[in-house]
Formats: C-alpha cells, sequence, structure tokens
C-alpha cells in the first residue's frame, strides 16, 4: 500500500508585492519524514513554513494537510498540524499553565492534559516557571513555551521554525529526543534550522532553499 | 555647562521639538523667514489661548455656580486649593511606592552608572517634569479667574477690560506656579528620601495616606483647624484672586518654594540613581510610545505593570472547542479589569439610556451613533486581541463562524444587558413609547458588532498581521453597522406611527426583531468568510 503524503504543496508561492519570496514550489512530506529546511537568511524558509502552517496566505497554491485543504477544510487540516514559530508571542494576562491549558482546551484533549503539561514543563525545565506571565520569562523559556503548545495537542505534521536558535543544550537534547519519537510514531516533522549539530542529530533529508527556491536530495 | 544639565536640557529640548514639528516649526532652522514664522506663532497662539480661554469662562461659571453661599473668587480659590492638594496627594502617594525620577535607557548609562552629584540630578529632573504638569493648573486657574470677572463685571465682554483680564492672568499664574513647584519638590524629596541607598522604606506610603486622612477627617468635623492646617497654600491663592497684596502672596508661594526645594535638596545626597532608572524604564518607554501615538503599546505595558509577575491559575472552568474562547477571555477579563474597562461600559449604559429619554431626535440620533462607536469598538476588542496573536489564533481548529461567534458572545451579551437595563430605567422614568426597542436592541447590537468585525477583518493582510498589526475599525464598519441597526428600527417606528394600532404593535416589533435576526444571520457569515479569507 502505498501511504498518502501528509504534506503536499500543489504550485504553492508567495510574493510580496514584485518580490517573489517563495516561487512556485511542489513537495511532499510523507509519515515518518522528517525534513530539515537550510538556507541563507532571506532564502524564504521562514515565509514558507508560514505558508505551509496558514498563517501566511499564499498568493497561489495549495497546501495540503493530511488529504485536508487548509483553506476549504481548515478544521481538518489545523486538527492535524502543528507549528512552533522562531519567536513565539503569548496573551499578557494568561500564565504559562493557563496557556497549556488553553490550547489542551482548544484542540479538545480533556483527558489527561495535567499530566502532559507537567511531565513537559518539566522536561524543558519550566514547571517552577508555570505560574509566571510568559513576558516575565527569558527569550529561551519563551521558545519552549512555544514549542510546549505544539507538543500538548494531537498532531500529524509538526513544523517548526528554527526551534533550536535560543534553547540551552540540555533541552536542545529534550526536543531532539521528542522529535525522533514522533518521527518513529509515524509524524511528518518539518523544521529549518542553521545549527549543523541538530541536522547531524537528526538525521533526516535535507532541503536547501535558495532564493524562494527549494531544492530537494 | 554642568554635564547633568546638558544632557537634561537636550532631552527637554527634543521634547519641544516634537511639540514644534506639529506645527510646522524647527528651532534648528535660523533663516529670516523661519523666525518670522516664529513670532508669528508666538502672537497666533497668544491670541488663540487667550480667546479659547475667555470662551470657556462660561464653563466657569457654570462650575461657580455649584458653590452657593461661596463668593465666585472665594469658590476659585477651593477648587484650585483642592485641585493642587489632591495631585500632591497622588503625586506622593506614586512616589512612595515607585520612583519620581524618570530616566530614559540612555540616562541610565549615561547618568546613573556615574558618580554625579544627585542633588543636582534630583533638582535638574524636578524642574524638567514640573512645567508640563503645572500647565493644566495654570489653565484651570486662569479659567475660574475670567469666570470671576466676567461675574463681577455682569455684562457682555468688551475688549477695554483686556489689560484686566491680562492682570488678572498674571496674577493668579504667578501664584499658582511656585506653589505647584513647592507641592512636587515635597513629592519629589519623599521620592528621594525612598530611593537612598539600597534600603526600601515602605513607610513612606503612610505620609501621603495620613495627610490624606487628615485633612478629609478635619473636613467633615472641625474646618478651624482645617484652615490652619492649610492657610499656607490658601492664604497665597486668595491673595492672588483679590485685589491687593498680591506681592505679599507671591512671596508667601516663593518662600513654600523655596522650602520644598530646600527639602529635596537636603534629601537627595544619597539618591540610588540605579534604583531610580531601573524602576522607571517602563514609565520612559510608556511616554515615548505615547508620544508616538502608539495607544496598543502604552495599554500592554500599563497591563504588564499590574499583572506583576505571576498568578495562581484561574479557577475558572473551561470547556472543550470554541467555548475555550470564551475561557480564554473571561481569565483575561477579569485580571485585566480595571476603570477603564468599566467606565467604557457604563458610558454604554448612559448613552443607551441617553437614547431612550432624550426629547428630539436630533439628540437620540447623535446618541445612536456614539452608541454604535462605542459598541463596535467594546465588542471588537476581544477579536483584535486575537487577531494580534496571529501565530496562536490561527493555529486553532476552528471554522470561521465558530471563531466569530466565540469572539463576540461575551460583549454582546454584556452590552445587551447593560442596554435592556437602560431601557428598562428609561421606561421606569415613564419613557414608554420605546419599550419596542427591548426587542429590537439584541438585533442591532449583534449588527453593529458584525459589522465592525467584518470591517477590521476585510483591512486586515496575513503578513501584516504576522508582524502584530491590526485594522482599526472604521468609519466603514460604524456607518454599515450603523444602517443595519436602524433599518429595523424605521421600520417598526415608521409603521407603528402610520397604523396607531397598538394591538399589533408587538406583531410589528417581532417582525422587526426577524429581520433584524436575518441581517444579523447573512452578517455573519459574511465575517466569518473574511475571517476565513485574510489574505
Amino acid at each position: 500500500m502505498i501511504a498518502h503524503p501528509l504534506l503536499q504543496t500543489i504550485g504553492l508561492s508567495r510574493s510580496f508585492g514584485e518580490f517573489q519570496a517563495v516561487r512556485p514550489l511542489d513537495i511532499q512530506i510523507f509519515p515518518g519524514e522528517m525534513i530539515i529546511l537550510t538556507g541563507p537568511n532571506g532564502a524564504g524558509k521562514t515565509t514558507l513554513l508560514c505558508c505551509l502552517s496558514g498563517l501566511l496566505r499564499p498568493t497561489k497554491g495549495n497546501v495540503l494537510v493530511d488529504g485536508h485543504d487548509l483553506y476549504q477544510n481548515e478544521v481538518a487540516a489545523k486538527q492535524r498540524l502543528a507549528f512552533v514559530p522562531d519567536v513565539p508571542r503569548f496573551y499578557l494576562e494568561l500564565t504559562t499553565w493557563e496557556h497549556m491549558r488553553f490550547i489542551s482546551l482548544a484542540f479538545g484533549v480533556e483527558q489527561g492534559w495535567k499530566g502532559r503539561a507537567e511531565s513537559g514543563l518539566r522536561e524543558f525545565g519550566l514547571w517552577e516557571n508555570r505560574d509566571m506571565y510568559p513576558h516575565n520569562l527569558s527569550r529561551g523559556m519563551r521558545l519552549k513555551l512555544g514549542i510546549l503548545l505544539a507538543l500538548i495537542r494531537p498532531f500529524k505534521v509538526l513544523i517548526l521554525d528554527e526551534p533550536t536558535s535560543a534553547l540551552d543544550p540540555e533541552s536542545v537534547i529534550v526536543l531532539l529526543e521528542k522529535l525522533t519519537t514522533l518521527r518513529e510514531n509515524g509524524c511528518a516533522v518539518l523544521l529549518s534550522s542553521h545549527d549543523l549539530s541538530v541536522m547531524e542529530s537528526l538525521n533526516g533529508k535535507r532541503w536547501r532553499m535558495e532564493r524562494g527556491e527549494v531544492i530537494t536530495e | 555647562m554642568n554635564a547633568i544639565w546638558l544632557v537634561r536640557s537636550r532631552e527637554l529640548a527634543s521634547r519641544f521639538r516634537f511639540w514644534t514639528a506639529i506645527v510646522g516649526y524647527d528651532p534648528r532652522d535660523h533663516s529670516v523667514s523661519h523666525r518670522l514664522y516664529l513670532v508669528y506663532l508666538i502672537i497666533f497662539f497668544n491670541l488663540w489661548g487667550f480667546s479659547v480661554l475667555a470662551l470657556l469662562s462660561g464653563v466657569g461659571i457654570w462650575v461657580l455656580s455649584f458653590f452657593k453661599g461661596l463668593a465666585p473668587a472665594m469658590a476659585t480659590v477651593v477648587i484650585l486649593a483642592a485641585g493642587l492638594l489632591l495631585d500632591a496627594i497622588l503625586r506622593g502617594y506614586k512616589a512612595s511606592r515607585r520612583s519620581p525620577f524618570i530616566f530614559s535607557e540612555e540616562d541610565a548609562g549615561l547618568i546613573c552608572q556615574t558618580p554625579v552629584d544627585r542633588r543636582l540630578v534630583a533638582l535638574t529632573w524636578l524642574l524638567g517634569d514640573w512645567l508640563p504638569a503645572c500647565l493644566p493648573f495654570v489653565v484651570i486657574g486662569v479659567i475660574l479667574c475670567f469666570s470671576t470677572l466676567q461675574l463681577a463685571e455682569q455684562g457682555p465682554f468688551l475688549w477695554t477690560y483686556l489689560p484686566r483680564y491680562w492682570l488678572a492672568a498674571f496674577r493668579v499664574t504667578s501664584i499658582i506656579i511656585p506653589l505647584h513647584l513647592a507641592f512636587m519638590a515635597g513629592d519629589f524629596t519623599l521620592g528621594s528620601l525612598r530611593l537612598r541607598g539600597e534600603r526600601d522604606m515602605p513607610a513612606l506610603v503612610w505620609f501621603p495616606i495620613g495627610f490624606a486622612m487628615i485633612v478629609l477627617s478635619l473636613a467633615f468635623t472641625n474646618q478651624g483647624y482645617l484652615n490652619i492646617i492649610l492657610w499656607p497654600v490658601i492664604k497665597p491663592l486668595e491673595l492672588g484672586l483679590g485685589t491687593e497684596n498680591w506681592l505679599l502672596g507671591f512671596v508667601l508661594a516663593v518662600f513654600l518654594t523655596l522650602v520644598g526645594l530646600l527639602a529635596l535638596y537636603f534629601a537627595s545626597p544619597r539618591l540610588n540613581l540605579s534604583r531610580a532608572a531601573q524602576e522607571s524604564y517602563s514609565r520612559w518607554a510608556s511616554q515615548q510610545a505615547g508620544l508616538l501615538g502608539d495607544t496598543r503599546l502604552v495599554q500592554r505595558m500599563k497591563i504588564r505593570e499590574r499583572l506583576g509577575v505571576q498568578h495562581p491559575p484561574s479557577r475558572v472552568p473551561g470547556r472543550t472547542g470554541a467555548w475555550s474562547l470564551v475561557w480564554k477571555d473571561s481569565v483575561i477579563s477579569l485580571r485585566a479589569i480595571n476603570f477603564g474597562h468599566v467606565a467604557t461600559w457604563l458610558v454604554i449604559f448612559g448613552i443607551s439610556l441617553g437614547m431612550v429619554v432624550a426629547p428630539d431626535w436630533g439628540t437620540k440620533l447623535w446618541a445612536f451613533f456614539f452608541w454604535c462607536w462605542l459598541i463596535g469598538r467594546r465588542c471588537t476588542d476581544r477579536l483584535r486581541s486575537d487577531l494580534d496573536l496571529w501565530t496562536i489564533s490561527r493555529q486553532l481548529p476552528f471554522s470561521g463562524r465558530a471563531t466569530i461567534a466565540a469572539e463576540l458572545a461575551v460583549p454582546i451579551l454584556w452590552t445587551m444587558l447593560l442596554t435592556w437595563l437602560a431601557i428598562g430605567v428609561g421606561i421606569g422614568l415613564g419613557f414608554s413609547s420605546q419599550a419596542y426597542f427591548l426587542l429590537l436592541a439584541p438585533v442591532a447590537i449583534m449588527s453593529i458588532g458584525l459589522a465592525a468585525s467584518y470591517d477590521i477583518l476585510r483591512k486586515c493582510y496575513s503578513s501584516e498581521l504576522l508582524a502584530g498589526q491590526v485594522a482599526e475599525p472604521g468609519a466603514g464598519g460604524l456607518v454599515l453597522g450603523g444602517l443595519l441597526a436602524v433599518i429595523p428600527m424605521l421600520i417598526v417606528n415608521g409603521v407603528t406611527y402610520q397604523l396607531h394600532l397598538p394591538a399589533i404593535n408587538l406583531v410589528i416589533a417581532l417582525f422587526g426583531f426577524a429581520l433584524g435576526m436575518g441581517v444579523s444571520y447573512l452578517m455573519w457569515k459574511l465575517t466569518a468568510s473574511a475571517y476565513r479569507g485574510i489574505k
């Protein structure tokens, strides 16, 4: 039986006025695949990841998540997709713990969310800061919270934009282990990174992006 | 020039340039034409200011009319003394909790880390902040002074009175300015005492509180003692507003100022500037954001400051799905509630009541216009806040319709309840002819909220939302919402007026309600589609 792609783009492109940030792109990512997107600054990596996660509307083309169109069948597509931006932003008035609660509720995770939230916070060293407002956390801690908000919900495709850029070495190890486990469990993972050690540790496929074009292996 | 004064004067000049830029004057341009323009500006703003203050003296007369049994000049003294004292107590309270010296990021590096004379820093910073803070009192003093003169003349304003007005304005200003400086110096002294070395002095907060309690208790029990305590404030004001002994009043006010400045001079040698810089950074940043007109940033900074560092988990029960948005909004509302929020709801209630009891259609229309604008803003607050956090809100697995419903449900419900309450009060007051509005108000509120949301969403772009730039509700949404809300009301009002059949009024109102619901449903679909289709 041939597996169908968990993430697929059909003629996806994104322009800002005259400038084409992402050139027409057809890609497929299958279950258990780990893709590491590399490339120089300004190549269009973040723009592409934002388009794939639905945060940025493509100028042309479609994104399919597990066969569901991200813009036509958005609820089904979003239930299968998680995205971690490079600089996550949070509600001023909700604490770290309440953010976990909110995302759990939003994605219908009522059973066992507390245990998952606690173990995640402990693994990333945020348990002591669970009652703190995110604006009082350091940059690295906010990135960890962003990662945890993605991991606490169910998904089949995980997209991360430079997830290790502000993390301490212990947390990088925890994250890499989690990504490897997710991959083994059949999730598709796409992340951008400049970190060579991350690329080597993850042993995934490398895609290079240059001037809006993706060069696959 | 002294280094501290050099830094401070540059800062003040930069602040001053912000205002001169608004009128197109550049202090660095030394051309003849530009100097002539400066002369023109000075003459124009003097005349304009004088005219505005003279016009506002009508309001002053209205205010003074509340002080029955007191001569206008004495009532003015009471108002000014109360205002100055209240301002001083509030400033003193703030200064005893947080640094009154506001340092910028550059100051923190340039001045606060160097062994400069702390007394000079304290005095320089006081003088820099004092004039803008004093201006409102000068304006109020001059207006009330003009009102007192007008009441004394009992006739129309004549140009021959002009020198008398100028003289009176000068007299009262010359008293208020040193008095205000004396009070501010006292407040800064309190701040300097608190910021001595590394030790915190929380007990200092009881000085302004204690003084306020003494004044309040004496005001109700023993006015003789109160007059003795407040004599240094009241006497100069009395002399400034009277016709004789102005010089004595001025000398008294200046003496008080000298006392205040000396107190600050002796209290500030051990002023810990690093602590002051740490405490005042957010206030400085907030001031800068305010000058740039970024009200959202100012609001966010204030919320951050108020929230503090942490909070135990909320006990509000939550439900899964789109209800989670309601849970989140409830937690945020409970935590971020402040006087501003409550005041907005009270204004909505007041205007709703105003629409019911207003005597003519012109007033009703103005009230309706303002009502639509307020509801549009209030109902879209949460939606805008979620759009601001696009990276979170866009990932939530809800349809456009569910999202819009969840975002607007709570504010619409609140507005509805307040409007009903206002209509109920209006009916209770005998304005029963608008009873049908009870039925039409909910659909009108829904239409206005949805139209405002649609207006915001149609102006949003995903690339801008990613950068945290959310569109404001504009005139388009206001007009659309107003029209959608008013159509059912006009139909119901017109038909009931034409038919004169009270028996079927309810049927007509129900028809209007059904029509409004239909319009709201279509607007909901349109808004949800705009949310999904953000480019």
